[in-house]
């Protein structure tokens, strides 16, 4: 299992796979493992902010700003979600060009 | 029209709806019963893309009972024992080839019906109650198109009609029959996951029942609860959609990859769970959403 409390650095969402945008949710399909995925609103925001120079402090933050919540449960969502995102092998190792971009 | 050519077995051609179909059988029981069934489909000659199904009997012998084996194009899906069994066989053959045949067509595990120029596709696993509420819309001016699974054109995305033969399960009969419709003939049919069938002969009911090629214009997912209070509850459409991919049958296998064809298709659909319980005030909720043409809330009967 890949907790996201271990993982640290930026993550950045896997560049092959198929997604689909409805309404404010998504479906992400995985050629490679011919899984569908369905994205609710608030994954689909943390998904979309996974370009590789974000790490989960930052994540957090923005989904405060997004979804009006406080600090601490954004961080919770953030770590459960990517936690699922790293599972389902949908997440890919940001570059080290990008990662130097947030030191 | 019963062909026979040379040495092969009698043969009659339909065109029901979207698919052809060819049916081959030196068994005139079958040839006929099925015939009645889609005598209204029956043409001359088959088409290019047709399913072709064959019924032969089997000799038995020291180690084998008599068997009946139904194909289609030449390959052996069912060896059912009894004759009474046949016909559903020959139905789920025709089912299982469709893709094959008919590469174009996203295959849903749906029933689906056509109102004013839109469809409704009501997915759902066998038990969901999808044909007793399609018998039911049936006779509230809802028309047909399939009763075991819609079939989206991955180009226009339009759900086009397969207008088979309703199979409706024995704890149903009543249902239908209180319903005003007349089931087909008097006899009855062995399915192996539904148990005792009858068929309801879609053209026989009316001159305008069976409905026109139409976009999604809702999905609504089936699930009946015995003495429930009918109620729809909405569903987002990337929800829908996800639900929708593991009821297709060949999701990988059309010629667009499912997945596309279902987001493109559910953009245009309002999406719900329904809740069903007795036939007719299900029915009533339902024509009743079809009627109002939007709905955003949770409603109940």
């Amino acid at each position: 299992m890949h907790g996201l409390s271990d993982a640290t650095g930026p993550l950045r969402f896997r560049r092959d796979l198929t997604v689909h945008e409805i309404d404010e949710e998504a479906l992400v399909h995985d050629a490679v493992t011919a899984n569908t995925h369905h994205l609710n609103a608030t994954a689909f925001f943390i998904w979309r902010n996974c370009n590789g120079w974000r790490d989960l402090p930052r994540l957090a933050e923005r989904l405060c700003r997004r979804f009006d919540v406080s600090f601490p449960v954004a961080s919770v969502h953030v770590e459960r979600i990517c936690g699922e995102f790293r599972r389902n092998g949908l997440l890919e190792k940001a570059d080290s060009s990008a990662e130097a971009q947030t030191r | 029209m019963t062909e026979t050519s040379g040495y092969a077995s009698p043969a009659k051609h339909f065109q029901i709806g979207a698919i052809g179909v060819t049916v081959q059988s030196p068994l005139k029981r079958i040839l006929r019963e099925y015939g009645e069934l889609y005598v209204a489909f029956e043409i001359e000659q088959a088409g290019a893309g047709t399913v072709r199904a064959t019924v032969r009997r089997t000799r038995p012998s020291l180690l084998h009972r008599r068997r009946y084996c139904v194909s289609v194009n030449d390959h052996l899906r069912f060896e059912p024992d009894r004759l009474d069994e046949v016909l559903p066989y020959v139905e789920w053959a025709v089912n299982w080839d469709i893709p094959r045949v008919a590469p174009q067509y996203l295959q849903i595990h749906a029933s689906a019906m056509e109102f004013r120029g839109g469809a409704v596709i009501f997915p759902g696993e066998s038990g969901s109650g999808k044909s007793t509420l399609t018998a039911g819309l049936l006779t509230r001016g809802v028309r047909y198109l399939c009763d075991e699974f819609a079939l989206v054109h991955a180009d226009t995305l339009h759900v086009h009609p397969y207008p088979r033969a309703l199979c409706v399960k024995r704890p149903s009969i009543p249902v239908i029959e209180s319903l005003g419709l007349s089931l087909h003939g008097q006899r009855n049919y062995r399915k192996e996951s539904k148990g005792w069938v009858r068929f309801l002969n879609i053209s026989a009911l009316g001159p305008n029942v069976i409905g026109r090629a139409a976009p999604v214009r809702y999905v609504i997912f089936p699930r009946y609860v015995v003495g429930a209070k009918p109620m729809l509850i909405p569903l987002t459409r990337a929800q829908a959609a996800f639900d929708l991919q593991r009821t297709c049958f060949n999701l990988f296998r059309c010629h667009r990859l499912g997945i596309d064809v279902i987001a493109a298709m559910i953009r245009q659909a309002e999406c719900f769970q329904l809740v069903s319980g007795e036939i007719r005030r299900t029915c009533d909720l339902v024509r009743d959403l079809l009627d109002e043409n939007t709905a955003s809330l949770a409603r109940s009967a």
